[in-house]
């Protein structure tokens, strides 16, 4: 080992000091010669300039032994790879084109794998960024038969805690959605973590400023909270003084005691800390979110799993009606907060694979263009081997310069993985809640080795592969060949395929990203003009005060909803501007959930398609077509009898008719929903109206395209989106609207609002963006390798055209000669590429349409002009060749 | 046929470490000892020193700092690590299990064959 370090150490100093220990070996043979000389003069009494002499004809060639020592040090070889970077560097510069294509290959590949990697890998193995933050676990309730967890209640906290010797700091938090404001501002929501004092012990975290919660906050009769750095920063304005404020809690006013550092989001990314009051809590409710411990010192978890088990055994015996079927686990705390390391591993690996494999494809190009570089710098190339290069030397020069290109493309790359990881993250954040507190949004110290790992491979397929095929054969063959000036270089076998291949991959991709892009891409049409509506979701939060007052009877919650919706609603529609309001658990425009459903005996359509007996359920006012402006169009509309006493009564919509009924009349039949995994819901829904088809997507894969409506009284509609009527623009009334929600109910949260139409775009930019950047480059890159392809074959036999015109032959039959070869191996790219497609969408993974054809054929058109394109400069060029200057080219 | 006998390929190494072994030296040094304890039986080609100087450096076998030298001039010193104290260690009986059998091997009378 040690001599392993001091050899490494020698690699570092020859790395950064190699001009001063050359200069150090210098001064070292030269005492010697000094001293040798001076021996000869003081024994045998030379003089000066002879004993010099025979010192240096005693010591050897001076030189030969200063490169001896240099190999001797193991890094003679560094010197040649910083000549080849230069060497590669002016490469760079001298072929932009090469460069810009071959960066964006390598950063998009790069890129790509950097992004899944850093995603993978912070579900995987995340780092717990607490002191001895691996040490922390989660202990849960599992019920075997339904194999789904359980919440914990006040009693099973209070028993683990006491319980448990193997665990420590155990502690109980609650989280949920909770209104704030502060100062006179309107309420916003937040995520807010009521925990026992216990927690802060747990994360080891003093408080920024002020002080974390205390064990007598827990029983206080003031209500206190700690706030989180970003929470401070943003609603608090960062201010000094903020220890000791008031903000108020769904209209409770609470005191700031304490501010959290920069980075604590502990166990969410939650900006506020409540204390838990336990005694609020009833006892066998299970209402904890998360109960929490840390690893008693020598403690690993198996041991605590044991103890665990135990505990949760003698509970289920004591308390049979609630855990007899429960047991207690004791869990990593990513594993509990996130529930994704159960599946991080199939992606992970999914996505390692896929990543190699688009960077195996997109450096197969790189090396393809690099190879066309390097034979036309062949004859370069053989003098340097002519004069004493060995093949791995020439090898060397041109994997340094592919790494050169690649590391270039890997620093893009970074850049461009570190922008879309922060909005894959947002995104990920809007679509699941709150994320884990140790998630960090920039990119990791593994992911840039990892993307280091990445480039070399690149440079490796980029660099290596044409270095090896350039230099294979041996010199002397390559020398002959290259002056009989008939053979040469060629695009053979192994680029053939290449080629093929590539073409192939290029032409068949689009159809598959046009599938995955309609998806996303369509245009759904809302059917009435949602640009005038503003819609948001409303929330209650939980009542404050004693579990006497019912704030944890779900049915008080939403009667208070209810109560405080109609209140909203009624202020809203006396704005001016504001024309009517209406609510429903699902928007138009939305992707809608559906169910399996179940039609009475009778004509229906007959589909070979999956789930042709699915709907888009909705629940929502009975007046909600009257306020978007549609009106029914068979039958008759829902009515508030509907909504207030269950009558079964249902509207459909068109796309109902048609897809689900075949077109028959839907009016009186039966309909009633059915699920595998669910137990079948028995009650039976008459369809007594049809109303037209609202923002239904245009997307096959959407099975919620048929729709079925439920009038509901808002309190039975969860969640509840409210959409309001209004003239002008509705992004100017968000702000009322949150006004408005606070003076009616300061715990009625108003969440997301925004206009109507907005509920289409929000993932659909990101992917049309990222579509059409991988649909680019695919392009791009594909079109980079055909010219380069067909201009190297042109190019390489402009002497032969020139000799071939001046005589007599027809320019025709030269060019049909001369472009055969790289016109074939087009041909076959795109024939393979066309069947793959067409065996992709015959497959139902694909929602591929004609109209996709119709792209894939003009790609492929493209890419035969890109070809013709490539072929004009060269052609034209090769048959206005004098013989002459044809016969001159031969040196 | 003078007294003085060429290096065996590989034993240069060797003498090095056995020479820093006795005290801390510079290159010209290890040559001067060399002859010393050899001597003046052995020949080394001056030059051929460094690069295996060099080389056991490298491998962590001697360790080397810049000093004075006995004329007052600036030089390199070398003194051995106790991984090259190990390997001089396992080199030195090696050597004599080599010279042991080589010598067992040329006494061999006929009679005893």
């Amino acid at each position: 080992m040690k001599t392993l370090f001091a050899r490494l150490r020698s690699y570092a100093r020859q790395l950064w000091h190699s001009e001063a220990m050359s200069a150090e070996m210098d001064e070292e043979m030269r005492f010697h010669l000094e001293m040798e000389a001076d021996r000869l003069q003081r024994e045998r009494g030379l003089d000066a300039t002879e004993a010099r002499r025979q010192a240096a004809i005693a010591f050897g060639g001076l030189e030969k032994y200063r490169a001896a020592g240099q190999d001797a040090r193991g890094l003679r070889w560094l010197s040649g790879l910083r000549l080849d970077l230069r060497l590669g560097g002016r490469m760079l510069v001298k072929h932009p084109a090469l460069t810009v294509v071959g960066t964006i290959a390598v950063a998009f590949a790069i890129a790509v794998g950097s992004v899944g990697f850093e995603i993978a890998r912070q579900a995987l193995w995340p780092t717990i960024p607490l002191p001895d933050g691996n040490a922390i676990v989660a202990l849960r309730n599992w019920n075997v038969i339904e194999n789904a967890p359980v919440p914990a209640s006040r009693r099973d906290y209070e028993l683990w805690r006491d319980g448990l010797s193997t665990i420590t700091n155990v502690s109980a938090i609650e989280v949920e959605e909770r209104s704030i404001a502060v100062g006179a501002g309107p309420g916003q929501p937040e995520t807010v973590a009521n925990v026992t004092a216990s927690t802060f012990a747990l994360t080891r975290v003093p408080a920024m400023m002020g002080r974390t919660l205390l064990e007598t906050d827990e029983r206080g009769a003031e209500e206190v909270v700690v706030v989180g750095y970003d929470f401070w920063k943003t609603r608090l304005d960062g201010a000094a003084d903020v220890v000791g404020r008031v903000i108020r809690i769904s209209g409770t006013p609470v005191t700031i005691v304490g501010v959290m550092p920069r980075g604590y989001g502990f166990p969410q990314r939650n900006g506020v800390w409540r204390p838990l009051h336990l005694e609020r809590i009833p006892e066998a409710s299970p209402s904890l979110t998360y109960v929490v411990g840390r690893l008693a010192p020598g403690h690993s978890r198996e041991n605590a799993s044991v103890q665990a088990a135990a505990i949760g055994a003698r509970t289920a015996t004591m308390f049979p009606e609630t855990h007899e079927n429960v047991r207690l686990q004791v869990r990593s705390l990513p594993d509990a907060v996130s529930h994704w390391p159960e599946r991080a591993a199939v992606v992970l690996t999914s996505i390692n694979v896929f990543v190699v494999l688009l960077a195996a494809l997109l450096c197969g190009n790189v090396a393809m263009l690099l190879f066309a570089r390097a034979i036309s710098r062949e004859r370069e190339l053989l003098v340097r081997a002519a004069l004493g290069a060995g093949r791995g030397r020439l090898i060397m020069q041109l994997f340094a310069e592919a790494l050169l290109l690649c590391a270039v493309g890997a620093v893009v790359g970074l850049l461009v993985a570190r922008f879309v990881l922060a909005r894959a993250w947002a995104m990920m954040e809007q679509q699941t809640g709150p994320l884990p507190f140790w998630i960090d949004t920039a990119l990791s110290p593994t992911t840039i080795l990892y993307a280091a790992g990445l480039t070399l491979f690149a440079a490796a397929i980029a660099g290596v592969v044409p270095a090896v095929k350039v230099t294979w054969g041996g010199v002397g063959r390559r020398l002959r060949a290259a002056s009989s000036r008939g053979g040469g270089l060629q695009f053979g076998g192994v680029w053939t395929v290449i080629i093929v291949a590539q073409i192939a991959v290029t032409t068949m991709l689009p159809v598959p990203l046009i599938g995955v892009g309609a998806d996303f891409t369509r245009e759904t049409p809302a059917g009435f003009p949602a640009e005038t509506f503003l819609t948001a979701t409303l929330a209650i939060d939980r009542f404050d005060g004693q579990a006497a007052s019912g704030d944890t009877v779900p049915a008080l919650r939403a009667a208070r909803l209810e109560a405080s919706y109609r209140a909203l609603a009624d202020r809203l529609r006396q704005e001016p501007g504001v024309l009517d309001v209406t609510y429903a658990d699902q928007m138009p425009l939305m992707r809608t959930r559906w169910r399996g459903i179940e039609l009475d005996p009778g004509p229906a359509a007959q589909h070979s398609q999956p789930c042709s007996s699915c709907a888009g359920v909705v629940s929502g006012d009975p007046r909600f077509f009257d306020v978007v402006g549609a009106r029914v169009i068979r039958g008759r509309a829902l009515t508030t009898a509907d909504a207030e006493h269950p009558t079964g009564a249902v509207l459909v919509n068109e796309f109902f008719v048609d897809y689900v009924m075949g077109g028959h009349n839907p009016i009186g039949r039966r309909v009633r929903y059915s699920s595998t995994r669910e137990s079948t819901d028995e009650s039976w829904y008459e369809i007594v109206g049809v109303v037209p088809d609202l923002g239904v997507s245009d997307n096959r894969g959407d099975y919620g395209r048929p729709r079925i409506y439920h009038a509901t009284p808002p309190k039975e509609t969860g969640p509840l989106r409210v959409a309001i009527h209004v003239r002008g623009d509705p992004q100017l009334y968000a702000v009322r609207l949150r006004e408005l929600a606070q003076a009616t109910d300061p715990a009625l949260r108003v969440i997301d609002p925004k206009p109507m139409p907005r509920l289409a775009e929000s993932v659909s930019a990101f992917w049309m963006a990222l579509l059409v950047g991988f649909t680019g480059v695919t392009v791009m890159l594909s079109l980079a390798g055909v010219y380069a392809v067909t201009a190297f074959a042109v190019a390489r036999r402009t002497r032969e055209i020139g000799v071939r015109v001046a005589l007599g032959a027809q320019p025709l039959h030269v060019l049909t000669t001369v472009f055969k070869r790289p016109l074939v191996q087009i041909a076959l790219g795109i024939g393979v590429g066309a069947i793959l497609a067409l065996g992709l969408a015959n497959n139902d993974l694909s929602d591929v349409q004609l109209d996709d054809f119709g792209m894939t054929a003009i790609f492929a058109l493209s890419t035969i002009l890109c070809c013709a394109l490539a072929c004009i400069v060269p052609t034209r060029r090769a048959l206005r060749i004098q013989p002459t200057d044809a016969l001159k080219d031969e040196g | 046929m003078t007294d003085s006998a060429a290096l065996l390929p590989g034993t240069l190494d060797l003498l090095i470490l056995k020479s820093v072994s006795l005290g801390k030296l510079h290159g010209y040094g290890v040559l001067l000892r060399i002859e010393q304890i050899s001597g003046g039986a052995l020949r080394i080609q001056q030059g051929a020193l460094y690069p295996a100087l060099y080389r056991l450096e490298h491998h962590g076998l001697i360790e080397s700092e810049w000093g004075v030298s006995e004329n007052n001039r600036r030089a390199k010193f070398y003194r051995l690590t106790s991984a090259g104290r190990a390997r001089l260690g396992e080199e030195v009986a090696s050597w004599n299990r080599l010279a042991d059998a080589i010598a067992l091997a040329l006494r061999t009378k006929p009679q005893e064959v």
